[in-house]
């Protein structure tokens, strides 16, 4: 991993180093930050996750560095909260139309018990790289590093017991690939692979190949239509167990753009997958058909219809759904949106366990821009499924509201307000929760070189939970005039689970920083 | 003759599309009248620079340019411009609304119009401004307006909301964005296979497929399942780990124990599921997904008397 990643940096650097030249005009800037965080907290460490991965008090970061060179090369870099357990770092390198670089590294930790004996990091890195030689042709590359290690604690719900889980492992993927561009069609191949290596459950070592291709082209004689299409293969393989699970799918669509900003779609897709462990084959077969109407900037409509078939040989399921989209813009003050789509899939041969489905989900929302008075938006969104042949139904709905005034002179000021609910239905037992949520920040236009900002947010969850949570922040920030900047921010936290005695935790967590904004 | 009546009715609707396609004239070609980008940047000074590390940076300020890109391209003729320079005679793409929010961009940038953005993902069919997540001046990687990607949740307020629940996703703590799952655009190409739970195998790989014994809830392919979803809420829950339900009542969603209830006196309905239950995810060992060291927990009673075992 490690070679990997000097590679890559060694790669950028030379690429940069290439397409340098003498410049006189070079420029770039980016803000210095060295901060210190004191922490007082009490109570279970584990229920809060906003101050899980506070436990180093010294960071430094380099934030929003761009650094332009007259050859046309540009750097960035966001190097955020470098300390000696984390980091949040983002590099990247291009030139338009003949490279780019970019990196990434980010480590974060989740605790799983009150004295925060059992917890995991995760470390997720990355990078990407594109070349291209020509105006038809782009190269692409890159690798992903994912790295878990720890101890998870898993409670159970009753009796109160707990189990310790070990993880440690390594996922590492790599891809390269080709796309080639001509006039309106393109052509894209790309392969992928990866490895799984499991310290705590070597059996459990895995690795997947995928290969994708696909192309695009546009009708000749009718630039108003667009063909598309491809292939996957996808092999997961499980040495110790010799299972495998093969996928192969091809997928065609198209859209076309009628007359009088009508469109039509379509929409095939096949796949078929092989578990070579339980020798069960499914097939998946998608056919999705619709068509739009839109009306300059007033609104636009769209339906569709689509069938879905699953068939593993012994059972066979299908489904029909219907797909609804419009929106409505009145005099770019009032905006109006609506979305709904529905499942209803039935078990044709065979039987399975959950049976027969019907599924909805819907979202509406309005908009408005009240101009002086700010924005004001209201959503209100839901979803719905039912098995009748287990007497099992979900239904859960949401309804949220944001005032939002920005002005240059005032500041700015959100508020949002969220209810939940949620209602669980079946055969042995039922769950619901409630759930209420203010959020707001303020923010007043900075006063001679003083910038304050607050905000807070307060949850609370009924019926069959009973928390509360809420989190105060408030913050300062003095400008000098030499390009210093002083900032302190302090959050508090409260969480208490009236139903679990051992769960509550207060924090109180003071940032102060010393940033510097800098020009090169 | 199912399938004939399929075949015909496929037949029609081609017949029907290329009927429509040829009554419709071609699209017009993008003609804007050719002013030198050196007069708009007599007062607009440096615009060009944030435009140079870019793909949109000007052809008049490289040599042998391959794509001719100019202020006009996307800032329209500027020739009402110039001789009254005001904000309503010149193009901004960035604060256009509906179809011409889009089509500035799309002018160029086919695939986003036809293809990338297929079917009803919601960003296409409302015709959101790119603007709204892209800026083309003194934009960073993919030009986007921040590389933690804070500009999805100022529409999705109510997910911004998810995510300071009990569990969630750490995207408020910037250790992951909205990007890492999300696709930027929903494309044509769906696997169907791993479409529903393939972002999750990313970084949860452990608890991915193959096992020799699936959870089929996991797999999107199957017939009983969408995927992780079916059990985690994504963003944020009320619940530990993402659950959309504590303890046992996640599985009895799905799952009637009535053997649990009844059998030897119902004394294991007390007990949580996954106390016994607990290779959820998938087993390499138990079709019951049971913990492989169960019969040594239980003395061997119920699995050496020949009554129980891990896969019966």
């Amino acid at each position: 991993m490690h070679t990997v990643r000097h590679g890559f940096c060694t790669l950028l650097a030379a690429i940069a180093l290439c397409a340098a030249h003498p410049a006189a005009a070079d420029e770039g800037g980016g803000r210095f930050k060295i901060g210190y965080v004191y922490i007082d907290q009490e109570g279970n460490l584990s229920v809060n996750q906003e101050s899980f991965n506070i436990d180093d008090p010294l960071a430094i970061s380099l934030e929003d560095f761009k650094y332009f060179m007259d050859n046309g090369v540009m750097f960035n870099a966001d190097l955020r909260r470098i300390s000696l357990n984390n980091r949040n770092l983002a590099v990247s390198s291009s030139k338009a139309d003949l490279f780019s670089v970019s990196l990434r590294d980010n480590r974060y930790r989740r605790v799983y018990d009150s004295a925060e004996t059992y917890f995991t990091e995760r470390e997720s890195a990355g990078g990407t790289m594109t070349i291209s030689p020509s105006r038809y042709l782009k190269l692409f590359g890159g690798f992903d590093y994912t790295d878990k290690h720890g101890d998870d604690l898993v409670v159970f719900e009753q009796p109160s017991d707990a189990a310790v889980v070990r993880s440690d492992y390594t996922n590492q993927s790599y891809s390269i690939g080709a796309q080639g561009f001509y006039k309106q069609s393109s052509l894209r191949l790309e392969y992928r692979a990866s490895e799984f290596d499991d310290r705590v459950n070597k059996p459990s070592d895995r690795d997947a190949n995928v290969f994708r291709a696909s192309a695009t082209a546009a009708i000749p004689g009718f630039e108003r239509a667009v063909l598309s299409g491809g292939y996957d293969y996808r092999l997961d393989k499980l040495y110790a167990y010799r299972s495998e699970l093969k996928t192969n799918q091809g997928w065609a669509a198209t859209r076309i753009h009628l007359p009088l900003q009508f469109s039509a779609d379509y929409r095939f897709v096949f796949a078929r997958t092989l578990h070579e462990g339980n020798g069960i084959e499914t097939d998946n077969v998608l056919n999705t058909v619709a068509v739009g109407k839109t009306w300059n900037r007033r609104g636009g409509l769209r339906i569709g219809y689509e069938n879905r078939i699953a068939d593993d040989l012994a059972d066979r399921s299908e489904s029909n759904g219907f797909l609804f989209n419009g929106w409505y813009s009145h005099a770019n003050r009032v905006f109006l949106r609506a979305l709904a789509s529905t499942r209803d899939k039935d078990i044709v041969t065979g039987s399975t366990l959950i049976g027969d489905e019907d599924y909805i989900r819907y979202r509406v929302s309005v908009t408005a821009d009240g101009g002086m008075l700010g924005d004001v938006s209201v959503q209100y969104q839901g979803r719905r499924k039912e098995n009748k042949d287990i007497g099992s139904t979900v239904d859960y709905r949401s309804i949220s509201t944001t005032w939002r005034l920005d002005t240059k002179k005032l500041g700015s000021l959100a508020v949002t307000y969220a209810y939940y609910l949620g209602e669980y239905e079946n055969r042995s037992t039922n769950f619901e929760f409630s759930d209420n949520m203010v959020t707001g920040t303020i923010t007043p236009a900075p006063y001679r070189g003083v910038g304050v900002r607050a905000g807070g947010t307060y949850y609370r969850s009924r019926r069959d939970l009973d928390i509360e949570k809420i989190a105060l922040n408030l913050g300062a920030t003095y400008s000098f005039r030499n390009g210093y900047y002083f900032d302190a921010d302090y959050t508090a936290y409260n969480y208490d689970d009236f139903l679990a005695i051992d769960r509550f935790y207060t924090g109180n967590i003071l940032e102060v920083s010393l940033a510097r904004d800098f020009s090169l | 003759m199912e399938f004939s009546r399929l075949r015909l009715g496929y037949c029609r609707i081609v017949i029907a599309a290329t009927f429509l396609i040829s009554l419709s004239p071609p699209r017009p070609a993008h003609t804007v009248e050719p002013v030198d980008d050196g007069t708009c940047l007599t007062c607009h000074e440096n615009a060009d620079r944030s435009l140079a590390p870019t793909p949109h940076r000007l052809s008049s300020q490289i040599e042998n340019p391959e794509i001719e890109i100019g202020c006009t391209s996307c800032h329209g003729s500027g020739d009402a411009h110039i001789d009254d320079p005001s904000k309503e005679n010149i193009t901004n793409p960035a604060v256009l609304a509906g179809r011409d929010a889009i089509a500035a961009c799309t002018r160029c940038h086919a695939g986003h119009d036809r293809m990338d953005d297929y079917g009803f993902e919601a960003h296409s069919s409302l015709q959101l401004n790119c603007a709204d997540c892209h800026r083309v001046h003194g934009g960073g990687k993919a030009l986007l307006l921040d590389q933690q990607a804070e500009f999805c949740l100022r529409c999705h307020e109510k997910t911004r909301m998810d995510f300071k629940k009990v569990s969630n996703h750490p995207v408020l703590q910037q250790n992951i964005t909205c990007l890492s799952c999300h696709r930027l655009a929903k494309r044509a190409d769906q696997n169907i296979a791993y479409d529903l739970s393939g972002p999750c195998r990313e970084c949860h790989v452990d608890q991915a497929a193959p096992h020799l014994y699936e959870h089929e809830a996991l797999n999107a392919y199957s017939l009983e399942g969408s995927g992780c979803v079916e059990c985690h809420e994504p963003h944020g829950s009320e619940n530990d780990r993402l659950l959309k339900q504590p303890g046992n009542r996640l599985c009895m969603q799905c799952h009637y124990p009535a053997g649990h209830m009844t059998a030897h006196g119902g004394i294991w309905a007390k007990y949580a599921c996954q106390q016994c239950h607990k290779d959820t995810h998938g087993s390499f060992v138990s079709s019951f997904y049971l913990d492989p060291d169960l019969p040594a927990k239980f003395s061997g009673d119920c699995f050496n008397a020949g009554c129980h075992s891990l896969t019966r």
